[in-house]
C-alpha cells in the first residue's frame, strides 16, 4: 500500500511529525490551505518562530484543519530563528485538540486512522498537560489497553462511538498522538526476556 | 536448569501501596514481615512491612520475576542497599493523600537512583481519596520531568498490571524493533 493512494492529505502531518522528533534533523515546513500559507520551522522537538507562539498554533491549525501540499527541506544555516516559549507538545495539544474540523475532514482522518494495522501507544510523560487536555484520560486509557493487550486497532476504537460529536473528539485527540509520536507501530515480536516476562504479567 | 531472575524493586513510603501491588503481580503466597506497627505508623495501619515483600511469578520453568517491596520507613533503608542489588528497574508507590508521604517519595527516589540508575516510574495511590494531590502535583513536587508518573490503584488488578507494565516499557525503551509501516 503506498501513502499516496490512501491518504494524500496525511502527508503534511506525518513530515510535522517526523520533524517534531528530538533524534530528527528537523525541518522547515511550508503549507497552503484555504486559509493561507503558513509556515513550522521545527528543530530537536521544539519550534523556531519569526513570530510569537500564536503563530505557530495558527499554523498547527491549519494542519489540523485541512490538508495542505507541504514542502519539507532541512532546516538551514539562515533559519535560527528564535524558539518558542511554550513546550511543543503543549503547542501542539492546545492548537490540534482544540481545532474545529470539519465533518470532510473528521471523515478522512478517521479513514487513516482506522486503516492503520494494529499499533501500540507510548507513555510519555504528559501529565503537565493534564489540566488543560480533555483528552488525557481516554489517552492514558488507550495506553494501558495497548499495554494490556499488547497492541491497540483503532478502527474498532474509533467506531465505538456514541455520536458525530464523540468521533470529531476521537479524531482529534488521535490527531495530537499520532503528530506527538504517541502512536507506533507494534514491535516485532521477540522471544526476549522483558516480552516473555510483560506476556506473563498480563497474563496474572 | 536454574531459572533466570529477574527482579524488581517497589519502593515508597509507609502505607502507599506496595504490599498490595505485589500481592496482585505474584503468582504464590506473597512473603511478607508484616509486624505490627508501633509509634507513628500505628496512626495510619496496624501492620507495616518491616524487612521486605517478596512475591515471585513464575514465567516458565527457566524465568521468573521477583518481586521485592522495601520497607517505607527510614529506619529500615540499610535493607534498600541490600535489596537494590541486582534489579532491573523500580516502582515508587507515593499516597497522594498524604503530604508526608509526597514528601519522603522525592528522598526514596533520589536514594535508590543515585546508587543504581534503574529504569524508574511513578504510581501516585489512593486517587479515589477527596482531597488527594493528582499524579500531575505529585509530578511537580518530585521535579524530575523525565519520570513518568501515573496514577495507580494497586488494589485494582488491572492497575497493578499497567504500573509494571508500563516499567518494562520503560526498561526495553529504544531496544525494540517496530514493524515496518507505511503510515509512519
Ligand atoms: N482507598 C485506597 N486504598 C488503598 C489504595 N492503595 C492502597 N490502599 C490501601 O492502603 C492500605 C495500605 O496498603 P499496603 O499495601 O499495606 O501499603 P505498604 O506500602 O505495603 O505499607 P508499609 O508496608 O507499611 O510501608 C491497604 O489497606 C490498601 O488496601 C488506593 O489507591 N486507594
Ligand atoms: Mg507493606
Amino acid at each position: 500500500m503506498s501513502e499516496k493512494s490512501i491518504h494524500p492529505d496525511i502527508e503534511a502531518l506525518r513530515a510535522l511529525r517526523r520533524a517534531l522528533d528530538e533524534e530528527g534533523e528537523g525541518a522547515l515546513l511550508r503549507f497552503s490551505t484555504a486559509d493561507g500559507a503558513g509556515e513550522l520551522n521545527v528543530r530537536r522537538g521544539r519550534f523556531l518562530t519569526r513570530g510569537g507562539d500564536a503563530d505557530v498554533v495558527v499554523a498547527l491549525g491549519m494542519l489540523a484543519a485541512e490538508p495542505a501540499v507541504a514542502s519539507a527541506r532541512p532546516p538551514a544555516e539562515g533559519d535560527e530563528w528564535k524558539l518558542t516559549r511554550e513546550d511543543a507538545r503543549a503547542l501542539v495539544i492546545r492548537a490540534m485538540y482544540g481545532a474545529t474540523l470539519s465533518d470532510e475532514r473528521v471523515l478522512s482522518l478517521s479513514r487513516f486512522f482506522s486503516a492503520m494495522p494494529p499499533i501500540r501507544v507510548r507513555l510519555a510523560p504528559m501529565y503537565p498537560y493534564a489540566d488543560f487536555f480533555p483528552g488525557f484520560t481516554p489517552y492514558m486509557r488507550l495506553h494501558a489497553d495497548s499495554l494490556l493487550q499488547g497492541e491497540v486497532r483503532l478502527a474498532s476504537w474509533l467506531g465505538d462511538v456514541a455520536s458525530a460529536g464523540a468521533a470529531g473528539e476521537k479524531t482529534r485527540l488521535l490527531l495530537v498522538m499520532y503528530v506527538l509520536g504517541l502512536i507506533q507501530p507494534r514491535p516485532k515480536p521477540r522471544p526476549s526476556i522483558f516480552g516473555r516476562l510483560m506476556n506473563a504479567i498480563r497474563g496474572v | 536448569m536454574a531459572a533466570e531472575i529477574v527482579k524488581i524493586l517497589i519502593a515508597g513510603p509507609v502505607n502507599a501501596g506496595k504490599s498490595t501491588l505485589i500481592r496482585h503481580l505474584s503468582d504464590t503466597e506473597v512473603v511478607s514481615t508484616d509486624k505490627a506497627a508501633l509509634d507513628d505508623v500505628s496512626r495510619l495501619k496496624a501492620q507495616t512491612t518491616v524487612a521486605m515483600d517478596h512475591g515471585i511469578l513464575h514465567v516458565a520453568d527457566d524465568l521468573e520475576l521477583h518481586l521485592y517491596g522495601t520497607p517505607g520507613q527510614r529506619r529500615f533503608s540499610f535493607m534498600w542497599d541490600v535489596l537494590s542489588v541486582g534489579a532491573a528497574g523500580l516502582i515508587c508507590l507515593v499516597d497522594a493523600t498524604s503530604e508526608e508521604s509526597i514528601a519522603e517519595l522525592g528522598y526514596i527516589y533520589d536514594y535508590f537512583r543515585k546508587k543504581t540508575k534503574l529504569p524508574a516510574i511513578v504510581g501516585v495511590t489512593r486517587q479515589d481519596v477527596a482531597g488527594a494531590a493528582t499524579p500531575a502535583e505529585v509530578a511537580e513536587r518530585l521535579n524530575r520531568p523525565d519520570v513518568p508518573v501515573m496514577a495507580c490503584d494497586p488494589r485494582r488488578k488491572e492497575d497493578s498490571k499497567v504500573l509494571a507494565l508500563s516499567l518494562f516499557e520503560l526498561i526495553l525503551k529504544g531496544q525494540e524493533e517496530l514493524e515496518e509501516s507505511d503510515f509512519f
